[in-house]
């Protein structure tokens, strides 16, 4: 379904044909899931988030105006939704020596990072992204996962384009010292 | 940035779950509630609304009957004088008589003219 599609389809909808809406649900509840799941570790409460991810579009679709893609509002609302949800939960995140990170260099990162055969540094790498924050998660997931481009990115956090650059970098350093420590 | 494969395998290697079953048709459920909802929500709203405007001009009108608006009015029809002087009671008669004949030549013709449309146009769906 194209972006001129579901426009199509959101404006039908609006005009009282709900049944629509399960075109956007088959499409994109997975993909919706895949990301609450990495943020929100029980699969139950994720499923509920994406449930509260997709009522809420249904109420607030007279307001897409079709600036961005449906997707990156309904990940944005996703987002959200996941943000408010932990802030309920107290989750403990590791401490991280700022000044270690400071000392990172570029090459020691990228070094690092191309090497995708070592399953033991693979492991680590999933140990490390789940110490992550919402933020970074999602970040991560967008980018690398769902593989969206930097500027849907910033639409989802409602921030620059320069911004989640500079996000990435930092992530990938916390990364790298998350696996380090 | 480089390519950073390690991520993206790592990424990449966590299986994403599945939706449990009927979720699709669980959440239209859900979907088509809310719309119920909110038709009904809306529809409340407008009856209120309805009903808070009626209000309204009824209080304004017991308002302006009691306090602006003597109660003693009299209505005045106007006098014929000028016609009584200048038409004879035959005249006036005949003129009303016109009138209406007037009136209902040009209904009829209006009629015929709406008739003949109307089967022109059912011709065409023929």
């Amino acid at each position: 379904m194209e972006n001129q599609e579901e426009l199509i389809y959101i404006k039908r909808i609006l005009e009282g044909e709900t049944n629509l809406f399960s075109c956007f649900l088959e499409k994109y509840s997975s993909s919706i899931y895949s990301l609450i799941v990495r943020i929100i570790p029980s699969r139950e409460d994720a499923e509920e988030l994406v449930q509260d991810t997709f009522l809420k579009a249904f109420r607030k679709l007279v307001t897409f105006k079709g600036d961005c893609s449906f997707s990156t509002w309904l990940y944005r609302i996703a987002y959200n939704t996941a943000i408010s949800e932990t802030r309920k939960r107290k989750i403990i995140l590791p401490l991280l020596d700022e000044k270690m990170m400071e000392t990172l260099t570029d090459d020691d990162m990228d070094t690092l990072f191309e090497r995708d055969e070592d399953e033991v540094l693979l492991q680590k790498l999933e140990i490390a992204i789940d110490q992550l924050n919402v933020e970074e998660k999602t970040l991560i997931t967008l980018y690398y996962y769902e593989a969206k481009p930097v500027a849907e990115i910033a639409v989802v956090f409602e921030q620059t384009t320069d911004n989640i650059k500079v996000k990435l970098f930092r992530v990938r350093k916390k990364i790298y010292a998350l696996m380090n420590q | 940035m480089k390519q950073d494969k390690a991520i993206f395998k790592a990424v990449h290697s966590r299986k994403s779950p599945i939706l449990s079953a009927g979720f699709n048709s669980r959440m239209m459920d859900q979907i088509y509630h809310a719309e119920a909802k909110r038709k009904k929500r809306s529809y409340i709203l407008s009856l209120s609304s309805i009903a808070v405007a009626s209000l309204g001009l009824i209080s304004l009108a017991a308002y302006l009957l009691k306090d602006h608006i003597p109660l003693n009015v009299t209505l005045q029809f106007p006098a014929f004088l000028s016609l009584n002087e200048f038409i004879s009671r035959y005249g006036f008669s005949f003129y009303i008589g016109f009138l209406i004949l007037l009136l209902m030549i040009i209904d009829t013709t209006f009629r015929t003219f709406r008739h003949k449309r109307e089967s022109d146009k059912f011709r065409q769906f023929k």
